[in-house]
């Protein structure tokens, strides 16, 4: 039970607190736009000293200068836009038995061709012995909700890799997307062969969208990077060699120049620069994990979708080609039109994966009787029972 | 002539039963007699009490044939409307497989998932088909509802609600004019509705009527035996009555 009277100040403070940083907000914004302005009258040089410098984060690096915007181009053709989306319902110890299970979701939809829209999901249950554990790294890990995940990310790009042949066939242009960020940074810490698998996974299905010629892009709605913004840090530190670790502010206690624009985000720095669909140039990310997707590298760019700026992710190969980054730019603008500032197609796909509360009480409720039926015990944690649901 | 299938069971009662249609935006008219089948192994077994011969037997205010007195007191009916009462086993009207009769009294469209509110688009309708492909495959859905007005019993009509209800996601499928003829021989069906809470009476009373009207081929008698018939069970109620017989009236 929460005894909200107890914190009402510091909700009132966080409130305070909030309406100062905007104003901090906006005085960094105006530092940003005039590094973005130095940067453009040299941008080769800009990105060379930023490739050089040795942060302590991620940074964004660019091949043309990036106060540029491009405009939305026309598509009047018949396409199509595939989603792929994913849900789980986590293994959960305190249930009737442990399991855990992923449901994915292709939706198809077609634009200008009276092909009929295909939606498919697909639920997969987990509950055997090598599902549960895994052996990796020349150790066993019981599963647990990354890992759940991970298991999904590959779920869905088995599930892309399967829609690819029939969006292949229809004939017309198409554009596959994903929901999320594609750089699975997070994998970095998981052991070689546990990465190359799942990496691996990943690989496969986007050689299979480059083999039938259908750009793959990842929409990150609200996006938190700020890859380019540390760029601008890295142009406005004023350490003759740049090294985080060697900072001499650190040492000195002094404020670091490159705080000047510290609490920005890449989505607040375009969405003062770009037009409603317009996008910026296309960035390369340091991501170490990068390294590992061979021809696939991500690479991002933000387009202005309407009522948000989206942060756009593409694999190499797409980027390198004008007339599929064009098409997902369309695509990625086109579909947030349609759905009202978010890409119809993932909304749609996202409804069809989603797995509500009712329906992992209605799957306990099927496992419970199956476990009846079959004469198994049945096991559940006092703590589960004592919630009464 | 084949029955069309108009829609599938969702939900059901003795009284009524709820369906989804089968094509969006186009569920069977107000006022339509439609029918469910009743499959073999659940067929509505011959009440022993309720015989089709034992109500008119059994019913001290009902005539052996009721519809006699109608023609009488009409001069004579039609071609169409003689046929059916009076060769009830011509090939047009071979006896009926067990079924529940509804007629639709009410139908909507709306999100398959009440979570998810609906907005204006402001688009034309080729516009919204071309832009939101997605929406008629799968977001919307029709539903009407039937209220029931009796079902078969060895063959032949019973103005009685059925002993169950009709089976959940059986087929709705139109009535044929021959059965709204074979319906309609006998007026009871329009106590029930009369009687009914669930929708605006007056209402479906009229479009039925008009409904019936027109499997009769436009026989004005049958519209006066329909009349007669609620001026019987509106009596107390003459400006309910009258709301009817405006709407109904072909003039």
């Amino acid at each position: 039970m929460l005894d909200l009277s107890k914190i009402l100040s510091d909700i009132d403070g966080f409130g305070r607190e909030r309406a100062q940083s905007a104003e901090f907000l906006r005085d960094e914004l105006s530092t940003a736009n005039g590094v973005i302005s130095e940067i453009a009258e040299d941008p080769a040089s800009a990105c060379r000293r930023i490739s050089d410098a040795k942060t302590s984060w991620l940074t964004a690096t660019f091949e043309e200068n990036p106060s540029f915007a491009v405009p939305a181009p026309k598509l009047d053709s018949a396409h199509a836009v595939v989603a792929i989306d994913g849900s789980q319902i986590f293994a959960d110890k305190h249930e009737v038995a442990l399991c855990y299970l992923i449901n994915t979701s292709a939706v198809t939809l077609f634009y200008g061709c009276g092909e009929r829209p295909i939606a498919l999901t697909r639920p997969m249950l987990f509950y055997k012995n090598e599902d549960l554990v895994q052996s990796y790294g020349g150790k066993e890990t019981r599963v647990d909700q990354k890992m759940v995940g991970f298991r999904r990310m590959v779920a869905e790009f088995n599930e892309l890799e399967r829609a690819l042949p029939t969006l292949e066939k229809k004939g017309v242009p198409a554009v596959a997307l994903m929901d999320g960020s594609m750089i699975y940074w997070a994998l970095q810490g998981e052991p070689e062969d546990y990465r190359k698998w799942a990496l691996g996974e990943v690989t496969r299905a986007l050689d299979t969208a480059r083999g039938f010629g259908i750009p793959v892009a990842a929409y990150i709605s609200d996006p938190g990077a700020r890859d380019f913004v540390n760029s601008l840090r890295v142009m406005l530190c004023d350490q003759q060699i740049i090294d985080c670790d060697k900072c001499t502010h650190k040492k000195e206690d002094t404020k670091p120049p490159c705080e000047k624009v510290g609490r920005l985000k890449d989505s607040s720095v375009f969405g003062s620069k770009l037009d409603n669909g317009c996008r910026t140039v296309v960035f390369s990310s340091k991501s170490k994990i990068l390294d590992e997707y061979g021809d696939h590298r991500v690479q991002s760019f933000y387009l202005n979708a309407g009522k948000e700026i989206a942060r756009i992710e593409i694999p190499a190969w797409v980027s390198a080609d004008r007339s599929m980054l064009d098409m997902v730019h369309f695509v990625c603008y086109d579909q947030a039109q349609k759905g009202r500032g978010y890409p119809v197609v993932l909304a749609e796909a996202h409804e069809h994966a989603v797995v509500r509360g009712s329906e992992r009480a209605f799957f306990y409720e099927t496992v419970q009787r199956a476990f009846i039926k079959h004469g198994a015990k049945i096991t559940m944690s006092m703590k589960r029972l004592s919630k009464g649901y | 002539m084949e029955n069309e299938i108009v829609g599938e069971v969702i939900e059901a009662s003795t009284i009524e039963f709820r369906a989804e249609s089968r094509e969006l935006h186009s569920p069977p008219a107000f006022g339509c007699f439609v029918r469910v089948s009743v499959g073999a192994q659940s067929s509505v077994p011959s009440s022993p009490v309720a015989s089709p011969q034992s109500v008119v037997d059994d019913d001290p205010f009902e005539s052996s044939d009721s519809f006699g007195t109608f023609r009488q007191a009409s001069g004579g009916f039609g071609r169409a409307y003689r046929e059916i009462i009076e060769g009830e086993s011509s090939p047009d009207c071979p006896g009926l497989d067990p079924a529940i009769f509804g007629i639709v009294c009410g139908a909507s469209t709306g999100p398959v998932d009440s979570s998810r509110k609906l907005r204006a688009f402001w688009k034309d309708e080729d516009q919204m088909q071309e832009d939101h492909p997605e929406i008629s495959e799968w977001l919307l859905v029709t539903h009407f509802n039937a209220m029931i007005i009796g079902h078969t019993c060895n063959g032949a009509v019973q103005h009685l609600l059925p002993p169950q209800p009709p089976k959940l996601f059986s087929q709705v499928r139109a009535c044929t004019d021959d059965e709204i003829r074979l319906i309609t021989r006998k007026m009871d069906f329009l106590r029930t509705i009369v009687n009914s809470h669930q929708a605006p009476a007056e209402e479906v009373i009229a479009a039925c009527i008009l409904r019936a009207y027109e499997a009769y081929d436009g026989d004005f008698n049958f519209l006066v035996a329909a009349g007669k018939e609620l001026a019987s069970l509106m009596k107390d109620d003459y400006d309910r009555l009258q709301a009817i017989i405006r709407r109904v009236s072909p003039w």
